[in-house]
This record gives structure tokens, C-alpha cells and sequence, in this order.
């Protein structure tokens, strides 16, 4: 906790040297001392303190903006600033009323027991802040971002219907290869390829809801989905040439329910969140019957999609394994000379 | 009420007496300070009722006496210590024996 950075901004240079060895001699050693508010900017941003003092003397009312200052330019730092009673004090608290840029207020002369107290409670405050984002972080590396939304919105038992084109990618002969390979090796090689394909995604709008183990699926919603996923689709089949590990690409586009899987009275049991549908089972089908660097769509989102090339050879009738219906498709194998429209 | 030192003056002698132990004269201005904040209550309070009015202005008696009080007190502290009376800055001396204390 001793650790923390404090920067400490004091225009008196006597009252500055006291409260600057106070901290020292109480353990705060890693302090930076200011003394003109033209030095604050570069100080933060050289420093970046966790925690800046601001010894407020009544003579210099202006000197306040520096703390909008210091907000505006080091969010993450928490603001103290230190104030002698009556009316320097009350223009302090209504300043940090008016702007919140002030953190915590403390009456000067500083008594030993409550200033240190608040102090240590701030570097707290501010380390479990710390912690807090960095997990939010991580967890929003590991978790859809739908789900996060869906954690936040407190989604219901129900899950949400919605519009949507789905498109999943497999590896082709992945068992071949796993058996071929160290499993290091394809370890990296999958991780390289689904990296590779999550930034397409993103780029192309969609949202990435989970590794299927040797591929992925994604989801695009709005207006524009159609577009966006066959333009995304093909991208990847395009990539998937120079790709380490070779796969397919399917895309289809229909109603789908999204939704935290698990019992949510239950305390401690794992949820997790997933798209279901027919349309998802539908896009799955068609990733497994495209070839390495193919894609295969319905005929529909392609006809939706409206592209203006490359054009796709028309597979006629397609018989889907769980599908009572026959169900027209399109593919582009981007692995052979393309017809460009003219 | 009278007020020998204005509020600049007094928040001068505390900005610079920063930490409590070496702030003796601090605490006296904090007194004042809570003395007007008390008195200026009581000039609000007075004239809800006969009898609330009697209560006040006992109060707010008592503290114009203990304010000028404190004031006198604050004027004697500053001269005993050395303080710069005309423009309220606090003996080198002092400083010194303050930073060295530390």
C-alpha cells in the first residue's frame, strides 16, 4: 500500500517540504512533489500517481481548476485535496459538488490519525478499483460480449429472439492433423487461425460467441447482417489459403434465441451464454460440407446480401442432415478462379 | 459582530500551520472560525418565538464574548511566536523548528 504513487501539489514551499517528509517519515516514500500548475500536465502524465494531494491555499481561489485539470487528464488518480476551515473549505465542498472532481476533502490543520486513515482508505479504495477493472478486462476477453450485456441487463430465463446471420468455421481433417502435429504446434497454429478470423469478425461488425474447439461462430445482427457476414464469410475463406490450418466456412441467416444457459436460481452454478436455433444448426451444416478455404450460404442471404462479386456457383437442393427440407445454397471457393461479374 | 481579523488573515496563519502538533495558533483560528459559523446561526435562529429568541440571543452573546476572546488570544500567540502581523506569515524560525521536528 506504502507503494502507491502520490504527487503532491503545494505553491508554499515550507508548508510543501512539511507535508512531503510527513509522508515519508510515515512510510509513503514513492511521492512527487509540484509546486506550479503549469508543472501538473507533464507531471501526470510522467508520474501517472494513484493518488494526488492538492494543499488548496485560500489567497489562490483560481488554483481549483487543477483539479478539473487533474480529472481530465489522469482519471484513474484520486483527488485529496487538503483546505483550511471556514470559507476555503465551504468553496471547496461546493466546488467538489459542482464539478466531482474532488475525491475526498480534509480540514487543515491535518491531525496525524484522520489523515493518514483517509489516506490508506483512498490507496484501498483505489487498488480494489484497480483489481476490479483489470478482472472486467480479462473477463471481457473470455466472455461474449453479449453475455457481459446479458449478465448486466440481469437477462431472464427466457433469452432474446432476434434476426440474425450466423456464420461458423471449421477446420478441415483436424484430426488428421492433431495427429500429425505436436500438439504444441497445433496448439499455435489454432490459436494463430481463430485470432486471425475473431479480428475479421469484429471488423466486419459480428460478434464472436464461442470457439467450437477447431472453429468458431459468430453472430451479426442488425440491418446491415447479411452484407456483413457473406463479405466477412468470404474474407475468411479467401485467408484460409494462406491459413497454417486449412477450414471451411458456412453462413446462414434467420431467427435465433440468445439466452444464459443454466439455472439461475441456483447460486454458484455456472451459466453460459449461447445463440440456439435452427438457423445455427443450419450454419454449422453448411461449414461442415464446405471445402478448406470454401464458403457455402443459403441461397437467401446470399440474395439479401446483394454482392456485386465474386459471383457463387448455385448448389441446387442441398439435403441437411436434421433438416426435413431440401434447402437451395450458393458456394464460393475461393481456392480456384473466380467468374468476376462484369 | 466585531471582527478584529478578517477571513484571508485567519486562513493564512492555518494554510500555513499544516500538521496538528505544530498548529497551536491554527486551532485557535479554527475556534474563531467555528465561533462566527455559531453566531451567524444564531442571528437565523432568532426570531421564531419569544422564548427561542431569549435562547439565541443568550447564545450569540456568548459568543461574540468568546470570539473577541479568542481573537485577543489569537493577537498575543502571534506576537509571543513572531509572527508577521501585517501580512500574516509565520516566523523563519519557526518553519525551521517545525521541519526539524519532523
Amino acid at each position: 500500500m506504502k507503494n502507491s504513487k502520490i504527487m503532491l501539489i503545494d505553491s508554499d514551499s515550507y508548508t510543501s517540504t512539511v507535508l512531503f517528509e510527513e509522508l515519508s517519515v510515515h512510510g509513503f516514500n514513492n511521492a512527487h512533489r509540484v509546486s506550479s500548475g503549469f508543472e501538473v500536465p507533464i507531471a501526470l502524465e510522467k508520474f501517472a500517481p494513484d493518488i494526488v494531494i492538492f494543499n488548496y491555499h485560500f489567497h489562490q481561489p483560481d488554483s481549483l481548476t487543477l483539479c478539473s485539470t487533474i480529472k481530465l487528464l489522469s482519471p484513474e488518480s484520486a483527488t485529496m485535496v487538503i483546505v483550511s476551515p471556514g470559507p476555503a473549505l465551504k468553496a471547496v465542498r461546493q466546488w467538489a459538488k459542482e464539478t466531482k472532481n474532488i475525491d475526498v476533502v480534509i480540514e487543515k490543520p491535518l491531525s496525524d490519525e484522520r489523515f493518514y486513515m483517509m489516506l490508506e482508505d483512498l490507496v484501498k479504495l483505489k487498488e480494489s478499483t484497480k483489481a476490479l477493472t483489470n478482472r472486467t478486462e480479462l473477463l471481457a476477453n473470455l466472455v461474449p460480449q453479449e453475455a457481459m450485456l446479458a449478465a448486466e441487463n440481469h437477462f431472464n430465463n427466457e433469452g432474446e429472439m432476434f434476426e440474425a446471420a450466423i456464420l461458423f468455421t471449421d477446420i478441415r481433417r483436424s484430426s488428421k492433423l492433431i495427429t500429425t502435429m505436436a500438439p504444441r504446434q497445433y496448439f499455435e497454429h489454432l490459436n494463430t487461425v481463430l485470432s486471425a478470423q475473431s479480428k475479421e469478425i469484429t471488423r466486419y461488425e459480428g460478434s464472436v460467441i464461442k470457439y467450437t474447439g477447431d472453429g468458431l461462430m459468430a453472430v451479426f445482427k442488425g440491418m446491415g447482417r447479411a452484407y456483413l457476414a457473406l463479405r466477412c464469410g468470404l474474407d475468411l475463406a479467401q485467408a484460409a489459403k494462406d491459413a497454417a490450418l486449412p477450414y471451411g466456412v458456412g453462413v446462414a441467416e434467420g431467427l435465433v434465441l440468445a439466452g444464459l444457459i443454466g439455472d439461475s436460481a441456483a447460486s454458484g452454478q455456472r451459466r453460459q451464454f449461447d445463440v440456439i436455433g435452427a438457423t445455427v444448426h443450419l450454419a454449422s451444416r453448411l461449414c461442415g460440407i464446405a471445402n478448406a478455404g470454401e464458403l457455402i450460404a443459403t441461397k437467401s442471404i446470399n440474395q439479401r446480401a446483394k454482392l456485386n462479386a465474386p459471383l457463387p456457383q448455385p448448389i441446387q437442393s442441398v439435403a441437411i442432415r436434421g433438416f426435413d427440407t431440401k434447402v437451395d445454397c450458393v458456394g464460393f471457393n475461393l481456392q480456384q478462379p473466380q467468374m468476376q461479374e462484369l | 459582530m466585531k471582527e478584529q481579523f478578517n477571513a484571508s488573515d485567519i486562513s493564512k496563519v492555518i494554510d500555513q500551520a499544516l500538521i496538528y502538533q505544530c498548529a497551536c495558533p491554527a486551532q485557535v483560528c479554527k475556534s474563531i472560525f467555528e465561533l462566527r459559523e455559531l453566531y451567524d446561526y444564531q442571528m437565523n435562529c432568532i426570531g421564531d418565538s419569544a422564548n427561542d429568541q431569549l435562547v439565541h440571543q443568550t447564545i450569540a452573546d456568548a459568543t461574540e464574548k468568546a470570539h473577541e476572546l479568542m481573537e485577543k488570544c489569537l493577537e498575543r500567540i502571534l506576537e509571543i511566536e513572531g509572527w508577521d502581523q501585517k501580512n500574516f506569515v509565520m516566523p523563519e524560525l519557526l518553519k525551521k523548528k517545525t521541519t526539524k521536528s519532523l
